[in-house]
């Protein structure tokens, strides 16, 4: 069994890579098979380790909590919905009967709690988690003037590429800085200037830590192959094909 | 002086005029009207001269007045009544070129018994003539000849003997002749444009027309080019063949790197190692096998050094590949028989394995009854005794994405700020992360193969384990596609410049 999924592996591994040459019917299965895969261990897995642990079984056993009761007629209400808008989908067009309104205005309340709750955390965690502390943070190290002058001069400089960014973001320099003088005028293109290019380093850097983890990915899946073939004995008969070829 | 009148606009142009002076609208087609000024006989005195004419045919056929009238007093009533449309006016003068012929018998004529041949139409009738002031001139009665009879007297049947017929009897002095005109000047306004009913289609139609652009019948128009494809297989091939060579070939096997690694790796490691013994670490797993091929390389130095420090790790996920990723990277951490540590089993090791559903929401979890929200994690095995079970020591992140680092730091760790935290991340949420480090809310940073690389050399320095190896054949192997795609870009910008010069 285990080296039927060597084997297996091995060959949807070859058969999704087919797609760097071409959209086939291989690649397609092997993406086929992956999603669905995947879709179907979630769904045992939400069965198993939630749905019937953790509500099912104590609303079965008796004695459970009214929220209990609340929470499972929330979700049975928010899978009718979602069944019913997808056979919607799939159906001929009809015009909506009153049953169905209900049902589509009763699967929105679960609907709504769910995105108002994911809103609020994260909306609520941003502030308190990302936007105080880093700004109480930049605010604390800042520009430090008794610091070497190497320090105060990368302060200075991460001051005017941070807001240079911002000004290239923000400023249309044809409609902002229509009607100012002369010399404001040419600061603030200056400004953008450094503003544009400190925009363009940082997209340069994402660039080139996302293209070390993809390479990493694609070294990764090589590496496999490698495993793979060794394991499946398959690279040895390359080799001794090899050797009998070239002698 | 004859004019033409733009049939457009309606202003007054010279005769022998091609295009009118104001709009430049084509007038070779237009015939020649007369100006307002002119003595042009009104549509009143040419039926009054061909009905005098039948009835006392002139022995000369009658002159047009040959001196210019005077123009005419300014009339209110003729500014109001004024053709809106100055084409109409002259449409309307024209009528009476076009006038149907005249009846045999005027069909106003109110009982003319006596016809008598007038000399001249004008003299008896004033009002006929083109320059005639209503105002200024002597009431119409003083025309009649003093002997004839008063004419409202007289009846509209009877007429002065000897005085010419007269078309309209009994009204004289009652009605102001009217000098109807064109009225054509030259602050003539433009014609409002003609009011169009149209129905929806025929509007919606309309509207197409107008927004499409003009599409010459004789020209075809000229097809854009493509434009050029982002699949460009030999890019893709090239890259591949760097990062497989290395790989395949077993090219080189380099020594450490000498390079620093980046800031983070070292603090990350100082955290780890300086657990106690026994110690509860939360891992917060957040990839699954599909990033899995850049992540079990940083994961497994982490599980290894944990290992080693004989701590308990207690992980939950928000994925469901989550789980079974934790318990198949701690089953191979424990596994490796080069390690020094004696093998310990998995159970021991992964106390807990959760999968939370519910995104980053689920995270709140953590927060119900603040201190049983977290020791819930610490589902002590039987052979720890309860008073083992305390709050984690330490919480380890393992995230292919920036976000889940974020969240974490954004739910829970407000709530445990005490609580050092270390972060095992790919290298593409490396910039997002970063400022994190920099603001002490993370212990520790360590992000891709070159950290997983530092990490492993700082845990076992100059070892030759399978791992170690690994890790140094992933970097040969990353230098080689690094260098390709740079050679590609380089090739690119290259082509980009010479086209652009050649263009200009």
């Amino acid at each position: 069994m285990a080296e039927l999924g060597l084997w297996v592996g091995l060959l949807l591994s070859l058969a999704l890579f087919s797609a760097l040459v071409g959209d086939n019917a291989l690649a397609r299965l092997a993406q086929h098979l992956l999603v669905g895969a995947a879709v179907g261990y979630g769904a045992l897995l939400a069965w198993q380790h939630v749905l019937r642990p953790r509500l099912l079984s104590p609303l079965l056993a008796g004695g459970a909590p009214a929220e209990r009761w609340i929470v499972a007629a929330l979700c049975i209400l928010l899978f009718a919905g979602g069944l019913e808008r997808i056979a919607a989908h799939f159906a001929a067009p009809a015009p909506v009967g009153a049953a169905r309104h209900a049902l589509r205005f009763l699967a929105a309340i679960p609907a709504a709690l769910l995105l108002g709750l994911s809103v609020a955390v994260a909306l609520f965690g941003v502030l308190q988690g990302s936007l105080i502390p880093q700004a109480f943070d930049t605010v604390r190290r800042g520009l430090d003037f008794g610091a070497p002058p190497a320090g105060f001069a990368a302060g200075a400089l991460a001051l005017l590429l941070t807001t240079g960014a911002l000004l290239a973001l923000r400023v249309d320099p044809d409609r902002d800085l229509a009607g100012q003088p002369a010399p404001v005028q040419r600061l603030m293109l200056a400004w953008l200037w450094v503003g544009r290019r400190g925009l363009w380093f940082a997209a340069g850097v994402l660039f080139a830590r996302l293209a070390a983890a993809r390479f990493s990915l694609l070294i990764s899946r090589m590496d496999y192959f490698l495993a793979e073939l060794n394991r499946t004995g398959l690279w040895q008969w390359a080799e001794r094909l090899w050797r009998q070829v070239g002698g | 002086m004859p004019i033409i009148l733009c049939p457009h606009c309606g202003t007054a142009n010279r005769v022998g005029s091609n295009f009118c002076n104001r709009c430049g609208a084509d007038l070779r087609d237009e015939e020649p009207r007369y100006a307002p000024d002119e003595a042009r006989p009104t549509r009143l005195e040419q039926a009054a001269r061909r009905a005098a004419e039948r009835l006392n045919p002139p022995a000369e056929p009658p002159a047009q007045p040959s001196e210019p009238p005077e123009p005419p007093a300014p009339q209110p009533d003729t500014a109001a009544d004024a053709p809106a449309h100055p084409a109409d006016a002259p449409a309307h003068i024209s009528e009476g070129d076009d006038a149907p012929s005249p009846p045999t018998v005027p069909f106003f004529d109110l009982g003319l018994t006596s016809p008598t041949p007038a000399a001249d139409p004008a003299a008896s009738q004033p009002w006929l003539r083109p320059a005639w002031d209503a105002e200024s001139a002597e009431p119409a009665e003083a025309a009649v000849p003093p002997a004839a009879p008063d004419a409202e007297e007289a009846g509209p049947t009877s007429s002065p003997p000897g005085a010419p017929a007269r078309l309209v009897t009994a009204i004289q002095g009652l009605l102001t002749p009217l000098n109807i005109s064109a009225g054509a000047t030259e602050r003539t306004q433009p014609p409002p444009p003609p009011r169009l009913e149209l129905n929806a289609d025929q509007a919606r139609s309309l509207r197409r027309q107008l927004a499409d652009e003009p599409v010459l019948a004789a020209r075809p128009l000229p097809v854009p080019p493509p434009p050029p494809s982002l699949r460009i297989p030999w890019i893709f091939w090239l890259i591949g063949l760097a990062a497989a060579l290395p790989v395949f070939l077993f090219v080189g096997s380099p020594p450490p790197s000498t390079a620093p690694p980046l800031p983070g790796v070292q603090s990350a490691y100082a955290a780890v190692q300086a657990l106690p013994p026994n110690a509860l670490v939360v891992a917060y797993w957040a990839y699954d096998p599909a990033t899995a091929g850049e992540m079990d390389l940083l994961a497994l130095p982490a599980l290894r050094h944990l290992a080693g420090q004989r701590a308990r790790l207690a992980a939950v996920s928000l994925l469901p590949g989550g789980p079974a990723t934790a318990r198949r990277l701690a089953a191979r951490a424990l596994r490796s028989p080069n390690e020094l540590q004696a093998a310990q089993p998995v159970a021991t090791f992964l106390v807990q394995n959760d999968f939370w559903p519910g995104s980053a929401a689920a995270l709140s979890l953590l927060r119900q009854a603040a201190a049983g929200g977290m020791a819930s994690l610490a589902a002590a095995p039987p052979a720890v005794s309860p008073a083992s079970q305390r709050s984690p020591d330490m919480a380890l992140i393992f995230a292919s994405g920036a976000e889940d680092v974020q969240h974490w730091l954004e739910v829970v760790q407000p709530l445990y700020p005490t609580l050092p935290v270390v972060a095992f991340t790919s290298a593409a949420a490396d910039p997002v992360v970063r400022p994190y480090l920099q603001s002490k809310q993370l212990a520790g940073l360590v992000t891709g193969y070159d950290g997983a690389a530092a990490y492993e050399e700082m845990r076992s320095p100059g070892a030759t384990t399978e791992a170690t190896l690994t890790l140094r054949r992933h970097t040969v192997a990353q230098g080689w596609s690094q260098v390709a795609l740079l050679l590609i870009l380089a090739a690119g910008s290259l082509a980009g410049l010479l086209t652009r010069g050649a263009q200009r």
